[in-house]
């Protein structure tokens, strides 16, 4: 059994762990489906302090993971599918098939876009529609992509793609499409709720506002009715169950909170322990 | 058979013969992370006879654009040289297994 097992490898899960692997707790950081989290889709940082010059997401969690590492962190690639917290000892079942144990637990599952539900998006995720601009943005140089999301994060993907090469055809906000359309195989564009147009692309990134990453946890764990964990401080309902980052702001959605966040998660789970509960 | 990185040069005799899965990822790709741990801790050990390929998107670009790699992960699966199916998105071993028996 271990003492300290971090679920999430974004900054509030590297920033735990850090504090963990610190007080000799040898923690375990399941890194989860999107290894370093939603920074890594992130090109430009004007506001991590330290960084004078802006920097790019992906750059942070590198050295935020080797700091860690170098404390004695220890990351697993696997992902949990679903918890036990309701006995002393707390249960993960996880992708990998296994069950892990520890006598405290910190969810730092974060955040990812939230899916429009609208009709075609089934039929063409993965094929056409992306939610991940560094996963998928180099295939389409040369092609002509929407964007389908508000806010200043549509900014920030349209240059990167456009750096990618693509040509970027309109920013479109999920309330004004009606559907996504394609042939049998792929995206060919998407219609306009006000004028029944269509807007032609060979594909399109969802940019959508953030929903927290907490399905896997079920009913273990309080949440209020969008997923967000409800908590005191870091403190979740569930004693030596603590929760850190985007998966518990339902506003404050920054990676610094999330690190600081990560940082009193880790010293409460630390606590616990010392407690002997 | 193993894993190993395959270049557009060696590619359409590697899939010739036998179950292959290819497996089309990136660096900077947090769900193929996950598939290559599947696939290396839960099919490679307990599967020698299936061959497993695996396409850096960033080195062999013209080998994802061939087979229409629009998101990644993706995965082809072969058999005896037949293309099975081509699943786009994290898949489960049981998933794949399945597919290749």
């Amino acid at each position: 059994m271990e003492n300290i097992i971090i679920i999430g490898s974004g900054p509030a899960g590297l920033t735990a762990g850090l504090y963990a692997a610190r007080a000799g707790q040898k923690p375990v950081v399941l890194e989860g489906l999107e290894s370093g989290g939603q920074l890594m889709q992130t090109q430009h940082v004007a506001n991590y302090p330290g960084f004078p010059e802006t920097v790019s997401g992906p750059s942070i969690v590198a050295a935020m993971r080797r700091q860690a590492e170098k404390a004695g962190v220890r990351f697993v690639m696997d992902a949990v599918e679903s918890v036990d917290f309701t006995g002393p000892v707390k249960k993960l079942m996880t992708m990998m098939g296994d069950t892990l144990e520890a006598k405290t637990v910190i969810v730092a599952s974060g955040a990812g876009v939230t899916k429009t539900n609208l009709p075609g998006e089934a039929k063409y995720w993965g094929r056409g529609i992306s939610a991940c601009l560094t996963c998928d943005g180099a295939f389409y140089a040369g092609k002509k992509v929407a964007l389908v999301g508000e806010g200043p994060a549509t900014a920030g993907a349209k240059v990167y793609l456009t750096r990618c090469g693509a040509e970027v055809v309109g920013i479109v906000a999920p309330g004004e499409v009606a559907s996504f359309d394609g042939d049998a195989a792929h995206l060919t564009g998407l219609t306009l709720k006000a004028d029944g147009s269509v807007l032609a692309c060979d594909g399109l990134f969802l940019v959508t506002a953030r929903t927290p990453q907490t399905q896997f946890l079920g009913t273990a764990l309080e949440k209020d009715d969008k997923g967000h964990i409800v908590v005191n401080g870091t403190k979740t309902s569930v004693p030596g169950v603590y929760a850190a980052g985007d998966c518990i702001h339902p506003h404050h959605k920054q990676a610094v909170i999330a690190a600081g966040d990560g940082a009193v998660a880790a010293l409460e789970a630390l606590a616990y322990l010392a407690r002997g509960a | 058979m193993g894993v190993k990185d395959i270049q557009e040069a060696e590619y359409d005799e590697a899939v010739k013969t036998g179950k292959v899965i290819v497996d089309f990822w990136a660096t900077w790709c947090g769900p193929c992370k996950m598939q290559g741990a599947l696939i290396d801790q839960k099919i490679v050990p307990e599967h020698p006879e299936i061959e497993v390929l695996k396409v850096n998107v960033d080195d062999e670009p013209a080998l994802a654009a061939r087979f229409g790699v629009m998101s990644i992960p993706t995965l082809i699966l072969y058999k005896d040289g037949q293309l099975v199916e081509q699943i786009v998105g994290l898949t489960k071993p049981d998933e794949i297994l399945a597919k290749l028996a």
